[in-house]
C-alpha cells in the first residue's frame, strides 16, 4: 500500500447572520439522527476522508464576525480532494454555503479564498490512508475469528507459532477479498519510520548547511573588518546570549502581568458539550481562545507551534505526542487577523482522560502554547507550571471550549493503537519469519505491541 | 505535613469499621427542613468523628445536592459543589461515561434502578451509614427514626442492609479490599507501616478530603459560602469529602457457570480446577488473594494480602501470568501504563479511590468456597451483590475516570474489545495473553448489574453544625 499523506485543511467562511438559523438547522441535519446516512454531505462515500468537522465560531459577537469553519484530515493532495468532494456533496454544501457571506455558487474559488493556514497539526497514525484503515480492519478481524475457530476447535496448540502464522497466511491468501494484502508487501508506516528519517535528515542536512554557510560568512565579515575570529565569535555569542536575556527579562514581566482567568464554565455549557460526548471510542475538542495582547506573545506563539509542528514530524511521528497515545489528529490554527487560537483535536477515550494526558504527559508543551493565550493559569518562563495546575487548566479548557455542530469519523470504532497495530499485523502476514518473530506477530493479533 | 482536624471529619473517611460487622444505609428524603435541621442539631455529637474510636454505634451522613437544596443552602454558595456532584450519578451525559448506557438502544439505563440521585420525583436527599458492633444497635437506631420520622422532617426511603462475609470475600468467592491508597495523616504515630504501604502506594490526603493540598499540590475545588449572618466567606467543604456509591447485583451463578462452561474437559466433563483459574484471570488474583503475577500457578495463602508488586508486563518471564485485562490491572495499573514505573505511578496516583463498600445478600453458599457453589440447587433467586462506596475529592478525576477510562475502555492497554469482567456492566470480549495463541472469550454476558447509585456530599462536623443552624 503507498503511504500516503495525510493533510490538514481548514476553510473558516463568514456566516451571514440573517441565515445564522437556517445554517444552525442545516447542520443539525447532517448531524443528527445519524451523520452516517445524512442526505447533506455523504461522508462515508467519500474514501479519502479520515475525519471532518463544522464548527460554528459565534462567540464574542460584538469583536468578532460569526463563522463557519470546515476542517478535514484526508489523504492525498488537496485540488484532487476538494474536487472529490466537491463532486459528491454539491448539492448539500451549496445549501450550506448559501448561508455565508459573498458565496457566488462557485464553491471551489470560494474555499481557496478562505483557506486557513494549520500552524501546527499531528497525527497519530501517519502514513496509513482512511481506507487502508477500514480495510486493515477487516483484515484483522478475518485473522482472530480464524485463530478463534482453531482453537475452540483444538487444531492449534499443538503447532509452532511459525506454522500457525503459515496457516494464516495461506487462509487469507485464499480469501479473494483480501487479494490486496497478498499482493502489498509494504512495511507499516510505523515500522518503516520513513517519515522521521526522510524529514530530520533533511533537517539536519539543512541546518548543517545554514551553519557552514553563516560560518564562512561570519568569518568573512570578521576578516573585512578585520577582527579576528575568535574574538568576532565571541561577540557573536554575546549577542545571542543578550536576546535570549532580553527575550526571557521581556516574558517575565508580561508573565508577572498575566491575568488568570478562573471564571468556571456554567454548569448548562459543560452539559451541552457533554450531550456530544462519549457515544463511541472516539471524542473531539474545539476550543478557541483569544492571544494575549502584543507582537512579542504573537511571535512567541507562532515560533512554539512551528516547533511542535516540526517535532510531530520528526519526532513524535510513531503514535505518541509526548507519551499521549490517544490523539488522531490534532491542530492549531492563528485566526482572525492573528488575534484568535483555534485548536481541533481528535482523540481516543473521554475527556477527562485527554486533558488530564495533557496535564500528567505534556504540560510542558501545552503550556508554552496557550500560556500565549488569555486567562491562561499562571506561567513561568513559558514552559513551568500553568497547565500543572491542573483543575485550573481544566476549567480554563473546557470554559473555551464551543461546540462543534458535525463531527464525522471515518472510523469510530478504532483507537489510534488498533490502527497502528493493524497495520503491523497486515505487513507482517506474508513475511518471512522465524519462530520467535511468528510469536511476537501472533500475540499483536489481539493486542498493541509497542 | 499540613494539619489534619481529625475531630472535624465524619469517621467513615478515616477508617472502614472493618471491627463492626452489622451496618444498614438509610435512603432518606427531606420533608420539612426546619425539622431536619433541628433534628440534625441533637444528633451532632453522636455522628461519628475521625479522633474517636471505642464508640458501639457509629453513623456517618451525607446529602446528595437535591439534598442541599432541600436545605436551601445552593443560594448561598460563592463557590459552587463540583459539576458532576450537581448532576448526579444518575444524569444523562454521566451514564455514557460511567457504562449505564446501553450502546445497542443508545438509552441510558439508569430508568431501571431501584434508586437514584437527581431532579426526579423520587430523588434521595440524605444517606445515613450505620455500623454497629451488635446487630440490635443499629436495629433500634433504625426503628426509632422510622417511628419519630414526621418529629425529625425526614423519612427512610430505602433500607439497605449489608453482610460481611467470612474472609473478606465478595459474592463471587473473592478475597476483597486488599489493594487500598496509603494516606500518611491517617496512619497513627505508634503503628507500624503495613509492608504494602510503599511510597508508590501512598497518596495525598487532598485526594480524600477537601482543604488539603491533592496529588498536584494544589487545593481541590471546595464549595465556599458567603455566611448569611456575618456575610464572611467560609470553606463549607474543608474536611469534608465526595463519596459515590453504586448498589452492583452479582450474579454468582452465572458467573460460575459460564468460568465452568469456559473450562470444559476435552471429554466434555467439569474442570472445577480450571474454572478457578479462568476466573482468577479475569480478576487479577487467586480467590485467597494471592496476585496471578506473584503466584501464577496456584493460590497461596501467604500472599493473600500482598499488595506491593509489580506488574512488569514488559518481562518476558511474566508473560501470561496476569492478563493485561484482569481486574485489578484496571482498577490500580500500578506501573502498567507507561514504559517507565516512575511515570506510571505519577499518572495513576492521580485516579486512587478509598473504598468503604459492603456486600449484601445472603451468600451463595455460606463457605464461600467455588469448588463448592456448583453443587447448589439452581432455583434460588434471592439477590446479592456489593454496596459498592468510594471517598473521593474529586469524583471526575478519580471514581469516573476509573470507570471510564480503566474498567469499561475496551482499548485499556493496546486491547480491541476487553472490558473489567468483575465489574463491568455490558457485554464485551476478555483476552487471555498466552502462548502460541491469545485465549479470546467472546461476547462474555454481563455478571454484575445497577440497581442503584448517587453521588453525595459527606460533610466536616463543621459544616453540620452550620446547616443545623442556618
Amino acid at each position: 500500500m503507498p503511504v500516503v499523506s495525510q493533510q490538514p485543511l481548514a476553510i473558516i467562511t463568514p456566516v451571514d447572520p440573517a441565515k445564522l438559523e437556517r445554517l444552525r438547522n442545516l447542520l443539525d441535519g447532517i448531524q443528527n439522527p445519524d451523520i452516517e446516512k445524512n442526505s447533506l454531505v455523504p461522508f462515508p462515500s467519500i474514501k479519502s476522508i479520515h475525519f471532518v468537522r463544522f464548527v460554528l465560531i459565534e462567540c464574542d459577537t460584538e469583536k468578532y464576525p460569526i463563522q463557519l469553519a470546515l476542517s478535514f484530515d484526508f489523504d492525498g493532495q488537496k485540488r484532487s480532494f476538494l474536487s472529490e468532494f466537491l463532486k459528491e456533496a454539491k448539492d448539500g454544501l451549496n445549501e450550506i454555503y448559501k448561508c455565508c457571506i459573498g458565496y457566488n455558487g462557485d464553491l471551489q474559488q470560494y474555499w481557496n479564498h478562505y483557506l486557513v493556514k494549520v500552524n501546527a497539526f499531528y497525527n497519530g497514525h501517519r502514513g496509513i490512508g482512511a481506507e487502508q484503515v477500514r480495510q486493515e480492519e477487516k483484515l484483522r478481524r478475518a485473522i482472530t475469528n480464524y485463530v478463534d475457530a482453531a482453537y475452540l476447535n483444538g487444531t492449534i496448540n499443538s503447532q509452532s507459532a511459525k506454522e500457525i502464522k503459515e496457516r494464516i497466511a495461506a487462509f487469507i491468501a485464499d480469501d479473494a477479498s483480501f487479494k490486496w494484502a497478498v499482493i502489498d508487501k509494504s512495511l507499516s508506516p510505523v515500522q518503516k519510520l520513513i517519515f522521521q528519517q526522510k524529514s530530520l535528515v533533511a533537517s539536519m542536512a539543512g541546518l548543517i548547511v545554514i551553519l557552514i554557510l553563516l560560518g564562512f560568512s561570519f568569518t568573512k565579515i570578521f576578516k573585512f573588518l578585520r577582527i579576528p575570529p575568535t574574538l568576532g565569535y565571541l561577540g557573536l555569542f554575546a549577542c545571542l546570549a543578550a536576546v535570549v536575556f532580553a527575550v526571557k527579562r521581556k516574558l517575565n514581566k508580561l508573565e508577572k502581568e498575566d491575568v488568570v482567568d478562573t471564571v468556571t464554565p456554567t454548569t448548562r455549557h459543560v452539559k451541552v458539550l457533554m450531550q456530544a460526548e462519549n457515544f463511541q471510542v472516539q471524542n473531539q475538542l474545539t476550543h478557541l481562545v483569544e492571544i494575549k495582547p502584543g507582537v512579542f506573545r504573537l511571535l512567541l506563539l507562532k515560533f512554539v507551534l512551528a516547533t511542535i509542528n516540526f517535532a510531530a514530524k520528526t519526532v513524535f511521528n510513531k503514535g505518541e505526542l509526548g507519551t499521549i497515545p490517544s490523539i488522531h489528529f490534532a491542530r492549531w490554527m492563528i485566526i482572525d487577523n492573528n488575534r484568535r487560537l483555534l485548536f481541533f483535536s481528535n482523540f481516543d477515550g473521554s475527556w477527562e482522560n485527554y486533558l488530564g494526558d495533557f496535564v500528567d504527559k505534556a504540560a510542558i508543551g501545552l503550556t508554552a502554547v496557550w500560556s500565549n493565550t488569555k486567562g491562561f493559569p499562571k506561567t513561568r518562563n513559558l514552559i513551568n507550571e500553568g497547565a500543572s495546575d491542573e483543575q485550573t487548566f481544566k476549567e480554563w479548557a473546557r470554559r473555551l471550549q464551543i461546540s462543534t455542530q458535525v463531527w464525522y469519523s471515518a472510523y469510530k470504532t478504532l483507537s489510534v493503537e488498533n490502527i497502528n497495530n493493524n497495520s503491523l499485523i497486515r505487513s507482517g502476514l506474508f513475511r518471512e519469519m522465524d519462530e520467535s518473530s511468528s510469536q511476537a506477530w501472533l500475540d499483536r493479533i489481539f493486542y498493541y505491541k509497542k | 505535613m499540613t494539619q489534619l482536624h481529625l475531630d472535624d471529619i465524619q469517621g467513615l473517611i478515616k477508617r472502614g469499621y472493618d471491627e463492626m460487622p452489622f451496618s444498614n444505609i438509610l435512603l432518606c428524603k427531606i420533608d420539612d427542613a426546619g425539622k431536619f435541621k433541628m433534628w440534625l442539631a441533637n444528633v451532632l455529637p453522636t455522628i461519628s468523628r475521625g479522633d474517636v474510636k471505642d464508640r458501639e454505634l457509629e453513623v456517618n451522613i451525607a446529602f446528595t445536592y437535591e439534598g442541599f437544596k432541600a436545605l436551601g443552602l445552593p443560594a448561598i454558595l460563592k463557590v459552587p459543589f463540583s459539576r458532576e456532584f450537581e448532576e448526579g450519578m444518575s444524569n444523562e451525559n454521566r451514564s455514557r461515561l460511567l457504562g449505564d448506557f446501553d450502546p445497542k438502544t443508545k438509552k441510558s439505563k439508569v430508568n431501571g434502578w431501584e434508586w437514584k440521585d437527581g431532579e426526579s420525583e423520587n430523588t434521595l436527599h440524605m444517606i445515613l451509614l450505620m455500623y454497629g458492633k451488635e446487630e440490635h444497635l443499629v436495629e433500634n437506631y433504625c426503628s426509632e427514626l422510622n417511628l419519630c420520622f414526621s418529629q425529625n422532617g425526614f423519612k427512610i426511603v430505602k433500607r439497605l442492609l449489608t453482610i460481611k462475609l467470612d474472609e473478606r470475600r465478595e459474592h463471587f468467592g473473592f478475597r476483597d479490599g486488599i489493594s487500598q491508597p496509603f494516606i500518611n495523616e491517617f496512619s497513627s504515630n505508634n503503628s507500624t507501616k503495613k509492608q504494602s504501604d510503599t511510597e508508590n502506594n501512598t497518596v495525598a490526603l487532598g485526594e480524600f478530603l477537601l482543604g488539603y493540598p491533592n496529588q498536584y499540590q494544589k487545593l481541590t475545588q471546595s464549595p465556599t459560602i458567603t455566611d448569611p449572618k456575618t456575610g464572611h466567606e467560609w470553606d463549607f467543604g474543608k474536611n469534608g469529602t465526595y463519596l459515590v456509591m453504586r448498589q452492583l447485583e452479582q450474579d454468582v451463578k452465572e458467573f460460575w457457570h459460564y468460568m465452568v462452561d469456559q473450562s470444559k474437559s476435552p471429554d466434555g466433563s467439569t474442570n472445577m480446577e480450571a474454572a478457578i483459574t479462568l476466573a482468577s484471570k479475569i480478576v487479577g488474583r487467586w480467590p485467597g488473594g494471592a496476585p496471578l503475577t506473584c503466584s501464577p500457578y496456584h493460590d497461596d495463602m501467604s500472599m493473600a494480602e500482598k499488595n506491593d508488586f509489580l506488574f512488569e508486563f514488559d518481562k518476558e518471564e511474566n508473560f501470561g501470568k496476569c492478563p493485561f485485562g484482569a481486574h485489578i490491572a484496571r482498577v490500580n495499573p500500578r506501573d502498567a501504563l507507561a514504559k517507565k514505573p516512575k511515570d506510571a505511578f505519577n499518572v495513576a496516583s492521580h485516579h486512587r479511590i478509598l473504598r468503604r463498600g459492603r456486600s449484601y445478600g445472603r451468600p451463595f453458599i455460606t463457605s464461600m468456597k467455588p469448588e463448592e457453589l456448583l453443587s447448589k440447587a439452581n432455583n434460588e433467586q434471592e439477590e446479592r451483590g456489593l454496596h459498592f462506596i468510594c471517598l473521593n475529592a474529586n469524583i471526575s478525576r478519580q471514581f469516573e475516570f476509573v470507570q471510564s477510562t480503566w474498567i469499561n475502555n475496551n482499548k485499556f492497554s493496546g486491547l480491541y474489545n476487553d472490558a473489567d469482567q468483575l465489574s463491568g456492566t455490558n457485554i464485551s470480549d476478555f483476552n487471555i495473553q498466552q502462548r502460541p495463541v491469545t485465549r479470546h472469550l467472546k461476547d462474555i454476558p454481563a455478571f454484575v448489574k445497577v440497581r442503584g447509585g448517587g453521588y453525595f456530599f459527606m460533610p466536616s462536623h463543621s459544616a453540620l453544625k452550620f446547616l443545623s443552624e442556618n
